[in-house]
């Protein structure tokens, strides 16, 4: 069994880390990376570049993203009617309570902040993957 | 007594009880039954307010008696009751007059106590007077009549018709003397005599010593008379000289006692208008239209008045603002005159149209009799005061704002410094991870120092960011149990306190207060985790404790740990301070730090009591609900 995930994430060093987790794990996976919010969306409305891209299982989304920010593209793909029910972790740096707050607000399905620490931050990762994917049954795509 | 007495006289023939002296005519039967009546409408009066119709029956009958005798006398034939009451027989004559029958004078003076009776029997405002009226004229009739006796001057009493009797004389003095008591000393006419006034002393003291001294010296006159009843110039300057001792010893004790009262009056005042002179506030007598009627020294200065002008053309009004006025007239003088004073602030207009704020009270003084009341004004510059109260509230605005500047920039810098930082904790890990195995012993070192401190760069960057965070949320105060907030702090400490075998007594009944609930459950438990964690070789033995102090409550945190040096009793609240290395004891040196900006959220203070080796007492103070 192989998953799609649709990473996105601006900071080059973030996404080389993301996916040197993402490598150790136990399941089979493919990572798309975008790297704005505009991206994201043509991605995954097969716009743009992206006339070709395929659905993903599961969307690690960053807030401080340039152009369009996460919380932006968290409510468009969760307003949309073909994309809200994949699930959207947020994976970002900040703490605050008022990011957290509006990403539950608008539909997230969780919120993860980004350790320092990178063991932590493996674990983390790994952590996801084994939820999202082994223990959580998500839906087959329409 | 006298009417028994009478009767008895009468009835037994001895006609010597009922006049006190061959000379003198006796009180007639009437006359006596008359008083008996009388006396027993008095006390009824007095004794039982219910009976109030014996009175009237008493009064309309007494009435009826005086008004048949005085007919009687004038000729018109009326039915002669006193006939009736005469024993059988004779009607014998006492000289030219014949004997048991009522004078008309009698008459006329129970007409007086009559209506004197009746009136104090109704209320009203008047009948009292009227009252009084009647007995104090039937009290100098009866007057006129024992003079007379005294003088040896029939006229005065009834020479020309039947005279009354001496008895009756007598028995009339007590009798208005008690209907004069009857009506109280608050009215006619005992109140002038009742009380402390200068009016009344006076009165007191004076009326009846003078009366004496002329009454005794007519009789003295008389005396001399009867001595040198030929010397008529002996007798007159005797007299003069006796008057004019008399008066002058008279006139001198008055006007010392007069003049006596004046002069304390006069040093009072004098006494009290020093004070308001010398006082820097400003202090006016004004009347209710606004005309002055005195200014003190201070006020006139700050007028700028001449030593002698006259305050004649001045109005007070002129002195206020136009909406200070309004407040003035419309709140102030009325309130003034209800309650007696008001107190408030003003605005001044002084010469050169300079504004000055004053703090204001106004007495309202009531006038006698005759004169309308007037007010006076206390008034205190405070404009210096309120330039001050100005100037503090900007700083605190000022001092507000900065804060408000320095934690965005706390907040800011934490946050933005945390991504470059995972990148260098994380591809340090990374490159670790990979290059284990290749690297020296040195090497590993090194990386192992450059991990380390990335790794405290974490925490402190957490815990700033922690701080920063702790401040912007006093806006959402609400009532808190301290009880129940120690006791979550507790629990969460529960890990620590199980492994420590730590003791941790709580003070029972501990209040509510106003505050953020989570902040101060940080603030326990930052404090009880710390007085565990610090507790040395020894058994943790925690204790809090509160006790009311004012307007604030204060709780004291008591642990027997490994203490603080007194100079470093203000170093540990700051941030990042510490007073042991990273492998002696954890933490990152925020926890008071946070501790402190918790309590002077909530209004109060933090502070340590300690010794090194001997354990440390922490109190903090938090503001109590009402304040």
């Amino acid at each position: 069994m192989e998953i799609h995930i649709l990473l996105v994430e601006d900071n080059e060093g973030d996404i080389v880390l993301t996916k040197e987790a993402l490598s150790g794990g136990k399941i089979n996976n493919r990572i798309t990376v975008v790297r704005d919010g505009e991206e994201a969306l043509d991605m995954l409305r097969n716009q743009g570049r992206y006339i070709d891209s395929e659905r993903p299982d599961l969307i690690l989304l960053d807030i401080n993203l340039p152009k369009i920010d996460g919380i932006e593209v968290l409510t468009e793909i969760k307003n949309d009617p073909e994309l809200k029910s994949i699930p959207v972790v947020m994976l970002t740096t900040s703490s605050s309570e008022k990011d957290i707050t509006n990403a539950y607000r608008n539909h997230a399905n969780c919120y993860i902040t980004k350790p320092v620490d990178l063991d932590k931050f493996l674990e983390i990762v790994n952590a996801i993957e084994d939820y999202w994917i082994s223990i959580v049954r998500l839906p087959k795509p329409a | 007594m006298l009417s028994v007495a009478t009767w008895v006289a009468w009835l037994t023939d001895t006609l010597w009880l009922a006049s006190l002296s061959n000379t003198y005519i006796p009180m007639a039967p009437l006359s006596a039954t008359c008083f008996l009546l009388i006396t027993a409408g008095l006390t009824t009066h007095y004794h039982s307010r219910k009976y109030q119709w014996v009175v009237l029956v008493i009064v309309a009958l007494l009435g009826l008696f005086s008004i048949n005798v005085l007919l009687t006398v004038s000729g018109i034939p009326g039915f002669a009751i006193e006939d009736k009451l005469l024993p059988n027989g004779s009607a014998p004559m006492f000289g030219l007059v014949p004997l048991g029958r009522m004078s008309p004078i009698t008459a006329f003076l129970f007409l007086l106590c009559c209506f004197a009776l009746l009136f104090l029997t109704r209320t009203g405002k008047w009948s009292r007077v009227t009252s009084g009226i009647f007995s104090v004229i039937a009290f100098f009739s009866t007057l006129i009549v024992l003079v007379g006796y005294l003088y040896n001057t029939p006229l005065l009493y009834g020479q020309t018709t039947i005279p009354i009797a001496l008895t009756t004389g007598i028995g009339f003095l007590a009798l208005s003397l008690g209907l004069i008591i009857a009506n109280g000393v608050r009215s006619f006419p005992l109140f002038l005599f009742y009380g402390e006034r200068t009016y009344a002393r006076l009165l007191r003291g004076f009326l009846p010593l003078t009366a004496f001294l002329v009454l005794s010296s007519g009789a003295f006159q008389i005396y001399l008379r009867n001595r040198f009843f030929s010397n008529e110039a002996l007798i007159i300057s005797t007299v003069a000289i006796g008057a004019i001792i008399i008066v002058t010893i008279v006139t001198v004790y008055l006007s010392r006692f007069i003049s006596a009262q004046i002069d304390r009056v006069e040093a009072e005042k004098r006494r009290l208008l020093s004070i308001i002179e010398a006082t820097l506030d400003l202090v006016m007598i004004y009347n209710a239209h606004g005309a002055p009627l005195y200014f003190n020294k201070s006020l006139s200065a700050l007028l700028k008045l001449q030593p002698n002008q006259s305050l004649n053309a001045m109005n007070i009004k002129n002195l206020f603002a136009e909406n200070s006025l309004r407040e003035f007239e419309q709140t102030g003088l009325p309130v003034a005159k209800k309650d007696g004073a008001w107190k408030g602030e003003s605005t001044l207009v002084v010469t050169g149209g300079r504004e000055l704020e004053i703090s204001h009270i106004i007495l309202y003084h009531e006038g006698t009799n005759k004169e309308e009341g007037y007010y006076s004004s206390v008034m205190r510059d405070i404009s210096e005061l309120k330039a001050y109260q100005y100037k503090i509230e900007v700083v605190n605005k000022q001092l507000q704002a900065k804060n408000e500047e320095i934690e965005e920039f706390v907040y800011a810098v934490s946050h933005d410094l945390s991504e470059p930082l995972r990148m260098v904790t994380g591809f340090l890990q990374l490159t670790d991870k990979k290059l284990h195995h290749t690297l020296d012993k040195d090497t590993r070192q090194y990386m192992d120092f450059a991990l380390g401190g990335a790794r405290r760069m974490d925490t402190m960057l957490k815990d700033l960011l922690d701080l920063s965070r702790t401040g912007t949320q006093q806006i959402k105060f609400s009532r808190c149990d301290l009880n129940t907030i120690i006791k979550e702090a507790v629990e969460n400490l529960g890990p620590a306190i199980k492994q420590s075998n730590a003791v941790v007594t709580i003070q029972p009944n501990l209040p509510e207060i106003n505050g953020y609930h989570s902040n101060l459950m940080r603030l326990f438990q930052n404090l009880i985790g710390n007085a565990i964690k610090y507790s040395g070789d020894r058994t943790p033995e925690v204790t809090i404790t509160g006790v009311d102090s004012g307007p604030y409550y204060q709780v004291s945190i008591r642990d027997n740990g490994i203490g603080i040096a007194p100079e470093f009793y203000h170093d540990i609240f700051k941030v990042f301070k510490r007073l042991h290395t990273a492998s002696e004891y954890s933490g990152s040196g925020i926890g008071l730090a946070v501790c402190k900006k918790i309590v002077e959220a909530h209004g109060g203070r933090i502070w340590v009591e300690s010794e090194k080796d001997k354990g440390s007492i922490f109190h903090f103070t938090l503001l109590k609900p009402d304040q």
